[in-house]
């Protein structure tokens, strides 16, 4: 039995590189895409439990495809994190405000992603290694 | 982490590369604005993707650059000869700093003194105030804002001295001892030592000669510190700093109580401001969330109760703060009635892998009826009937009986209303009597998951939309307080809930009014609507996404979506309304979701299945009373004048060249009216296992799945909503 899915949007293959082996070590199953329109692609063939989206992004960053994840019947209560580099509380508000759940600066210590993801996927915390 | 570092690495690498070419595209042309995305993209990139690593120096350069690069990207500072020259240098050292990497594994020792150098350069005079010390330090003492976070920690926070000592190359002779000088400083808390120049190998090393560069932090005042540094004033200097303490782990304070945050966080979420759509969107993503993170702290809540309490951030708290609301007497009465039973935990897997093989066995069995047929009279034959009936019979029971595991009653989804209506009401200031009726009806798990956010939806809308403020409904000479019928029972072979409000009903005129307003239709289109169409505009994507929606004496928010989701599992939602004296809406579904009971109908030689939940009905109309306006067709159908159109054109087959007297119509049911489907021929009504379209089919639009006929025969289950 697989864990929940992780859709991991960001267009830093070092970032999508580190999300995954932290999230696949917890038995979590990943996901990948580049911007946000390959993520929304990837959300409509494969729905994700949860979205990790990165802000700045080429052809659309992760406020449009939140907003727009947020208007698609099937995909508006996918829960969302933002992550960025930004610290401001501006910059969470604006996450918010485009859909995310949750909001965490870049890089984030792997204990703490983790930790987020298994939160927002209904996983319990504190089990260590693998998702029941 | 080193397969990370070494994806890091050659990704740098990449970044780099395009960064160059970029910086050159736009040295040439310095309006070229995608070059500058380009280049701001990668520095933004880099610093992201560096940050994972402890190489705080690059990340400190690429961080400026990026600074740098946005200010240029808003027009706040001009692409000049000189800013090229240093954002090239800035870029080659990162390639520098990258082989190195790719190496040794670290960045040279030297690389916060070159980062800052650099970082000066790119700042241009406009001193960029380092993360760590005030501007003016900054310059002063470059190497402070560049120290490692383990430093930082070492150092300890608050204002400190810092002390920047380059001993004469000669001070061996003249009798000093760098370090001997240090172990005299009170309170050192960090001491650096690097070489002022690239060191020889060992056999050309002088070792008379000091090449070495020391830097120092104490938390001592800078008098006691210089005291330490009689003897060689000239060679040192110190200085006050301000450094920040080490930089706090995001939410460290809160460790363990992340989840608490977070659930504070989807309170706040359902505050923000936004359109009603948005707000609705955010109001299902929070109750997901909130869901999840419940269940992850072991306190298990029903999806449809908790997003029964997210109306706003107050009734959410109280919600977390309370726990599960209260059971109320009607849906305590309606769980207890059976006396308690024993329960059998199964996990859901067997369950689905159970439905999979009687779906499987019900097709199988189908195919025996045409054999038998084939047998002709014989004695055989007969008596082959006969067992073909009885297993027939036999497994029509053991998928009713397979069906049943999986049937909960509907209590589960009203259980939250009762919570939902009263805070509801109390927000509005409107009093509200709830009745819910049939909660004992039962319907497949996966069916009760689809009803229950709609209903939520049309409870609220109900509330907010439909039931008046008391003053008004006195006004009218009705009761002050509404009423709230919720009712379910089973019909047909599926489950029907019923919402009915006796509020204000829905104005034809208004709606007419809106959709022109939000540029939905024409006027005279509109004006052309009956009143059941336009009614049923709630329906339409975007009508009630356009906002304002709750200025109407309708309703709207999200009713697309309702819609939507119904239709998906296979069902649909009708909706009547009486300007005046309430709205009724009506959602009609499968028992379950396993097996789909399809009309089968033929197109131009091949079988297609419409899910028996949408079809009103099967005639023939004769192709006289068709009406053709162009390509346009239509026909009458009681009494109403219903669009036709013809299944072989919206499949993209040849016209059916048959002289014909009459046509095969399906009525098919959509939410936005009845629409009449020609077909060359209706066959049986079966029951199938849909299987989703998957390889080579997957990327054909229109269908929602394929399904195998109890002869064996292939057919293609139309997705009408998607093909009209």
């Amino acid at each position: 039995m697989s864990g929940p899915r992780i859709l991991v949007v960001d267009d830093a293959v070092t970032v999508r590189a580190f999300s995954r082996r932290v999230l696949e070590a917890d038995g979590f199953v990943v996901d990948e895409a580049v911007n946000g329109i390959e993520g929304l692609e990837r959300a409509m063939a494969v729905p994700p439990d949860l979205v990790i989206v990165d802000v700045n992004m080429r052809k659309m960053d992760g406020y449009t495809m939140l907003r727009v994840l947020r208007r698609d019947p099937s995909l508006r209560d996918v829960p969302a994190i933002m992550i960025s580099t930004e610290s401001k509380a501006s910059d969470r508000e604006q996450a918010l405000l485009a859909g995310a759940n949750w909001y965490i600066v870049k890089p984030p210590r792997p204990e703490v992603l983790v930790e987020a993801v298994r939160l927002l996927t209904g996983c319990p915390l504190g089990m260590g290694e693998g998702v029941p | 982490m080193s397969e990370l570092f070494e994806q890091f690495v050659v990704e740098a690498q990449e970044l780099l590369e395009t960064a160059g070419a970029a910086l050159l595209a736009l040295e040439r042309d310095p309006a070229d604005r995608a070059s500058v995305d380009e280049l701001f993209r990668a520095f933004h990139t880099l610093k992201g993707a560096s940050a994972l690593f402890d190489m705080v120096p690059f990340t400190r350069l690429v961080h400026v650059g990026e600074d740098t690069l946005s200010l240029l990207r808003d027009g706040r500072r001009a692409m000049t000869p000189e800013l090229a020259d240093r954002l090239f240098r800035a870029l080659d050292q990162c390639a520098r700093w990258v082989a190195a990497l790719e190496g040794t594994g670290t960045l040279p020792a030297d690389a916060g003194a070159v980062a800052e150098t650099l970082v000066r350069g790119l700042a241009g005079g406009e001193a960029s105030a380092g993360a760590a010390a005030s501007a003016g330090e900054v310059d002063a003492f470059p190497w402070v804002a560049a120290l490692t976070d383990e430093e930082r920690r070492a150092a300890g926070g608050g204002t400190l001295t810092a002390i920047d000592y380059t001993p004469d190359p000669e001070c061996f002779f003249t009798g000093d001892d760098p370090l001997a000088l240090f172990r005299r400083v009170p309170d050192l808390r960090l001491l650096r030592i690097e070489p002022t120049e690239p060191l020889p190998p060992p056999a050309q090393m002088d070792p008379y000669r000091c090449v070495l560069r020391f830097r120092a932090l104490s938390g001592a005042a800078v008098e006691a510190v210089t005291t330490a540094f009689r003897s060689v004033p000239d060679q040192v200097r110190t200085g006050t700093v301000t450094l920040a303490a080490a930089i706090a782990p995001p939410a460290a304070a809160a460790q363990g109580s992340l989840a608490a945050a977070m659930l504070e966080e989807q309170a706040r979420i359902l505050d923000l401001p936004g359109t009603a759509a948005e707000r609705e969107s955010r109001r299902a993503a929070v109750a997901r969330a909130v869901t999840a993170i419940l269940t992850a702290l072991g306190r298990p809540a029903q999806r449809a109760t908790v997003a029964a309490a997210c109306g706003d951030a107050g009734s959410l708290r109280r919600f977390l703060a309370d726990g599960p609301p209260a059971e109320t007497p009607a849906t305590a009465a309606s769980r207890s009635a059976p006396a308690p039973r024993r329960a059998l935990r199964v996990e859901p897997e067997r369950m689905d892998a159970l439905m999979a093989l009687v779906g499987e066995l019900s097709v199988v069995k189908g195919q025996l009826g045409p054999l038998v047929r084939r047998a002709g009279d014989g004695e055989t034959a007969r008596d082959m009937k006969a067992f073909a009936a009885r297993l027939d019979g036999l497994v029509g029971d053991l998928r009713h009986a397979a069906l049943r595991l999986r049937l909960l009653p509907l209590a589960r989804v009203f259980d939250p209303l009762p919570r939902l209506v009263r805070d509801t009401a109390r927000r509005l200031d409107k009093t509200v009597e709830l009745v819910l009726d049939g909660a004992e009806t039962e319907a497949d798990k996966d069916i009760l998951d689809v009803l229950g956010e709609p209903l939520l939806h049309l409870v609220r809308n109900a509330l907010d939309h439909g039931i008046e403020a008391p003053d008004r409904r006195a006004a009218q000479g009705k009761p002050p307080g509404g009423t709230l019928r919720v009712h379910a029972f089973q019909d047909k072979g599926g489950v029907v809930v019923e919402v009915s409000d006796d509020g204000a009903g829905i104005d034809p005129a208004a709606m007419r009014r809106a959709a022109v307003v939000k540029g939905l239709l024409k006027p005279d289109a509109a004006a052309a609507l009956s009143d059941a169409d336009a009614v049923r505009l709630v329906f339409a994507p975007g009508f009630s996404t356009a906002g304002s929606v709750s200025d109407l004496s309708g309703r709207g928010v999200g009713m697309d979506a309702v819609r939507a989701a119904v239709e998906r599992a296979g069902g649909r939602v009708e909706l009547s309304s009486t300007p005046g004296s309430g709205t009724r809406v009506r959602l009609s579904l499968p028992l379950t979701l396993s097996i789909t009971r399809v009309v089968v109908v033929e197109a131009a030689g091949s079988l297609y299945g419409i899910p028996v939940a949408l079809v009103g009905g099967v005639q023939r109309v004769p192709r006289a009373e068709i009406r053709a306006v162009k390509r346009a067709e239509s026909v009458v159908l009681r009494d109403r004048v219903v669009p036709l159109v013809r299944l072989r054109r919206l499949l993209g087959q040849p016209e059916d060249e048959r002289a014909r007297e009459a046509d095969c119509i399906v009525l098919a049911e959509l939410g936005d009216g009845p629409v009449a489907v020609a077909v060359d021929d209706v066959g049986e009504r079966a029951d199938v296992v849909l299987r989703p379209m998957t390889g080579v089919l997957r990327g054909l639009r229109g269908y929602a799945g394929t399904a195998v006929l109890g002869d064996g025969r292939l057919i293609l289950v139309l997705d009408l909503r998607e093909l009209l």
